[in-house]
């Protein structure tokens, strides 16, 4: 509580002092820096118009590709469900800085082609501008949506659907009055899942907003925080300003989800009539194959090449070719060293004290009958109100304020990791906990087991699989984290995220793209890993 | 699997020998994937007539009436409704189900939760049928045949699971549908309502005398709501004929077992008495029976297994007069079941279950003399 509550009193007074700009608390209040927001008001546009144009675009991805997943009898449906859940794990670096060498509007890789081809001398894309930022955001958070409407779509009653046709309805009048209704509440919930998350973006907006000058909220709160003197008061303003859109979003994402009254109305998964695509099923894999190669297999393929070229030109002749740079990063310079192993820590230990805290919130949410349940609830639920960038900036001047020394350390990191993805922590293990039936425990009771014997034999074993795909979540978001660790992880505790922006900002492309091809590993390995382990389950959870 | 051309035995001749098939299923296969589910099968439903599909889960009733209904589209086989084919493997057609004109209720309902109970009702109407004012009266008609019309502004999630029944065969009837299809209508209703609902919808069949297939797992319900019931198992059927004469002359094993009560002994033949009846062998004694069915050849020597339902065989404390089939026996059990009480009965054949009505009640040791009438003796297939 006091972990949650203190950096938002601090964020809430910085943000209206206009006394001593490094005071914390502040002691002088005013709204002039509220005041002075509304002549920025292009920082919050941008965030809006960004945010706003990704969602739609991972909406529409998301629409079509579960749709082609879960209910057509387009081929190979296990693989491209694994393909297409793939680069959310990976994190938006990965996108990003694949598609600045990809669609870079001079040496980009895609506008090269497109000038051998064509032989004009004009560009086809420019991804270092909004539309870049809005498409990247998309593609890279396309999988969650594909996820959430997926489950939903396995989840409705093809007997609803069915008795449309058998009443006389067409395909079409069918998906108009019957389909899409019922999914309505899982896209609008999906929707403002994606628009919450791209509000608070922060790696996609830096890399490629960066040349043109286009800030969103959070980007502008980095280099407001950077600049000389630090912009604290504004920092925090617009922070606040963030932190009331993206709570707001999240409160009618919860009041949707609780009021879904229908279209999810039992856990158990149905096998809908799947749609004979016949002629066109050439096309729907193709659909599916553009994504897996946009999002994915483009991404990886470039940061590979890239990462073994000697200089910053990408060429095709071996000789130019080396492992130079993963050597360096490595071995030889030790803040990325340092960063990796950091960062590999942290996902260990954020998912093992991810998943403790998650089940025991679980726990006494879903099984206490005490009073405070649905106050709990909230109250894990609540870092989702801030983008975690935000949390990490006001965390920062709590940190500072303490008497003893935690800024700096590893300690401090992980809290802050363990804050902002505590709604995932416990999101991830009420679904497990819930689908356990209280009567498996009582059984066990009424056997002559006590309480310590019951969990042990019976709830543990029952959790496990939960806990693995749990702590795999945690493991995943914790090494591809960039926004709250770009406060916390000072030099003295270098992680991946920042190492990797860093590096961007000073180190050069092949360097930059070995440390992110490093960092897209290690998640691949644990994905890998964790399907061997839950044989096949899909590890994500939201 | 082969089916039997005799089903018309016992059907009430003077409804249905006049009607021509209306929907005719023949050498029907459909699965899913590479499983098979139905397996060569072929019948007919006649023009206003009450047929029940009934069979174990698993036996392919289900798999038959969603291919009827155009939402399976089968491997092999014809299916025709009204006089038009509506699938044919032979000449490529396969009309979708909103083409079919048929209604359906599902075992789930499938009250679509996003609309109130007349949008509900009205959904079938509003593609093709009337609009305006004859659009509500034709609701308002189905909804007072289930007395549901004061629910017509409820929203579809607040009712009940009868209501929903309701709601889901308002349904069916507001479109006026060549035939209706009902798959285990009942089967997610308590007890009590689904005894309640199973006579309602026997009154509505009686009402609209719409074709009707019906899908169930329950004997008592296929018994109770239709004319005649198809016997399935495995995705063949294992007899076609009338409720009654399925009853009274299971084909085998399985059909008994499945509908009703009965004792399914092993017997051998021994002869034939002048009258016609069958002399068999069983335990240390023998006993006549009457009755046989279709293909059963009863050859000297051979074993044959017979069936008695549990409710033909007569207990009393007398001897019985000038009748055959009748022995000395002992009460080895009894169990009080409320409207009737449930005895094993020891006799020179061995142990016989028999259910009795409550008005005379032996106790556990009593000796009794047993009488089993010929006529309720029946040679089944293996």
């Amino acid at each position: 509580m006091l972990v949650l509550g203190y950096p938002f009193f601090l964020l809430v007074t910085t943000a209206f002092n206009v006394g001593d700009p490094l005071e914390f608390p502040a002691r002088v209040f005013g709204i002039a820096n509220i005041v002075e927001l509304t002549d920025r008001t292009r920082w919050i546009t941008n965030t809006l118009i960004v945010a706003s144009g990704g969602t739609v675009l991972a909406l529409a991805l998301g629409v079509t590709l579960a749709w082609i997943l879960h209910r057509t009898t387009a081929p190979a449906q296990r693989l491209f469900e694994l393909l297409i859940a793939m680069p959310y794990p990976l994190g938006p670096l990965v996108c990003a800085l694949a598609w600045l060498q990809l669609g870079a509007p001079q040496g980009g890789i895609v506008n090269l082609a497109y000038r051998a081809v064509t032989g004009s001398d004009s560009s086809l894309v420019d991804i270092a501008s909004p539309w870049g930022i809005i498409f990247v955001l998309a593609i890279s958070e396309a999988p969650v949506a594909v996820l959430m409407i997926g489950a939903a779509m396995q989840r409705m009653d093809p007997a609803l659907e069915d008795s449309s046709a058998v009443f006389g309805a067409n395909t079409v009048q069918t998906a108009l009055r019957v389909t899409i209704p019922l999914m309505a509440p899982a896209i609008l919930s999906a929707a403002l899942f994606l628009f919450t998350s791209m509000l608070g973006a922060f790696a996609i907006p830096t890399i490629l907003g960066a040349s043109s000058q286009f800030y969103v909220a959070t980007t502008a709160i980095f280099v407001l925080f950077q600049g000389y003197p630090p912009n604290y008061p504004l920092a925090a303003a617009l922070g606040l300003v963030l932190v009331l859109i993206t709570a707001t979003g999240a409160l009618i994402n919860n009041r949707i989800l609780r009021g879904r009254s229908f279209a999810i109305v039992s856990g158990k998964n149905y096998r809908p009539r799947l749609i004979d695509t016949g002629r066109w099923t050439l096309v729907l894999v193709a659909i599916e194959c553009f994504y897996v190669l946009v999002a994915l297999v483009l991404p990886v393929g470039v940061l590979a090449f890239a990462a073994i070229q000697m200089t910053t030109e990408l060429r095709w002749a071996p000789e130019y070719w080396s492992l130079q740079n993963f050597q360096y990063i490595l071995i030889e310079f030790p803040t990325t060293r340092w960063a990796i192993l950091n960062s590999i820590g942290l996902g260990l230990f954020t998912g093992i004290f991810g998943v403790i805290i998650g089940t025991l919130l679980a726990w006494l949410v879903h099984r206490s009958s005490g009073r405070g349940r649905g106050t709990l609830e909230q109250l894990a639920m609540s870092p989702q109100a801030f983008p975690r960038l935000i949390f990490a900036f006001a965390l920062l001047w709590t940190l500072l304020s303490l008497p003893f020394k935690l800024y700096g350390t590893f300690a401090a990191v992980l809290l802050a990791y363990l804050c902002v993805f505590m709604p995932l922590a416990y999101r991830s293990m009420s679904g497990v906990v819930v689908q356990i039936h209280p009567s498996l425990e009582e059984a066990s009771r009424v056997a002559g087991a006590g309480w310590g014997r019951t969990f042990v034999r019976i709830v543990m074993p029952l959790l496990q699989p939960g806990i693995v795909a749990t702590w795999a979540l945690l493991f995943m978001v914790s090494v591809r984290e960039v926004g709250a660790s770009i406060f916390l992880a000072s030099s003295a505790i270098p992680v991946l995220g920042p190492a990797i922006l860093n590096f961007w900002d000073s180190g050069g492309l092949p360097k930059v793209s070995a440390l992110t091809l490093v960092q897209a590993l290690i998640i691949m390995v644990c994905m890998i890993a964790v399907r061997r382990i839950t044989q096949g389950k899909p590890a994500i959870a939201i | 699997m082969q089916f039997e051309s005799s089903h018309a035995v016992g059907r009430p001749a003077a409804v249905l020998s006049s009607s021509a098939p209306f929907i005719s299923v023949s050498t029907l296969v459909a699965g899913y994937g590479r499983k098979i589910a139905v397996d060569n099968i072929s019948f007919d439903v006649l023009a206003g007539e009450h047929l029940s599909l009934l069979g174990p889960s698993g036996c392919g009733k289900s798999t038959t009436l969603r291919c009827i209904a155009g939402l399976e589209t089968p491997f092999e086989g014809e299916i025709s409704i009204g006089g038009k084919l509506v699938f044919s493997s032979r000449n490529r057609i396969n009309l979708p189900p909103e083409k079919r004109n048929l209604a359906m209720v599902f075992q789930s309902y499938a009250i679509w939760p996003h609309m109130s109970v007349f949008e509900n009702v009205a959904y079938g109407l509003r593609i093709k049928g009337p609009r305006g004012a004859q659009l509500n009266e034709r609701v308002y008609q189905a909804l007072d045949m289930v007395g549901m019309r004061e629910f017509a502004d409820r929203q579809a999630t607040d009712l009940s699971g009868g209501q929903q029944q309701r709601v889901a065969l308002a349904r069916s009837y507001a479109v006026r549908p060549q035939a209706i299809l009902l798959d285990e209508p009942l089967s997610n209703l308590d007890a009590r309502l689904r005894t309640r609902m199973r006579e309602e919808l026997k009154d509505l069949q009686r009402q609209t005398n719409l074709t009707t297939v019906y899908v169930t797992h329950d004997q008592e319900e296929a018994m109770a709501i239709s004319d005649r019931i198809i016997v399935m198992r495995d995705g063949g059927i294992e007899q076609i004929g009338a409720s009654l004469d399925i009853y009274d002359r299971p084909r085998n094993r399985f059909v008994a077992d499945f509908i009703g009560a009965a004792n399914v002994l092993s017997a051998e033949v021994v002869g034939m008495k002048e009258s016609g009846d069958t002399r068999l062998r069983i335990g240390d004694t023998e006993i006549l029976s009457r009755v046989k069915v279709d293909r059963v050849v009863a050859r000297r020597g051979s074993p044959q297994p017979i069936i008695v339902r549990t409710v033909y065989p007569k207990l009393q404390q007398q001897p019985f007069q000038g009748a055959e089939n009748v022995w000395p026996a002992t009460i080895v059990r009894r169990v009080l079941l409320g409207d009737l009480v449930a005895y094993i009965v020891r006799w020179p054949g061995g142990d016989l279950r028999v259910n009795d009505f409550p008005s005379l009640i032996f106790d556990e040791g009593a000796q009794v003399f047993l009488h089993i009438p010929a006529d309720r003796v029946v040679m089944v297939e293996s």
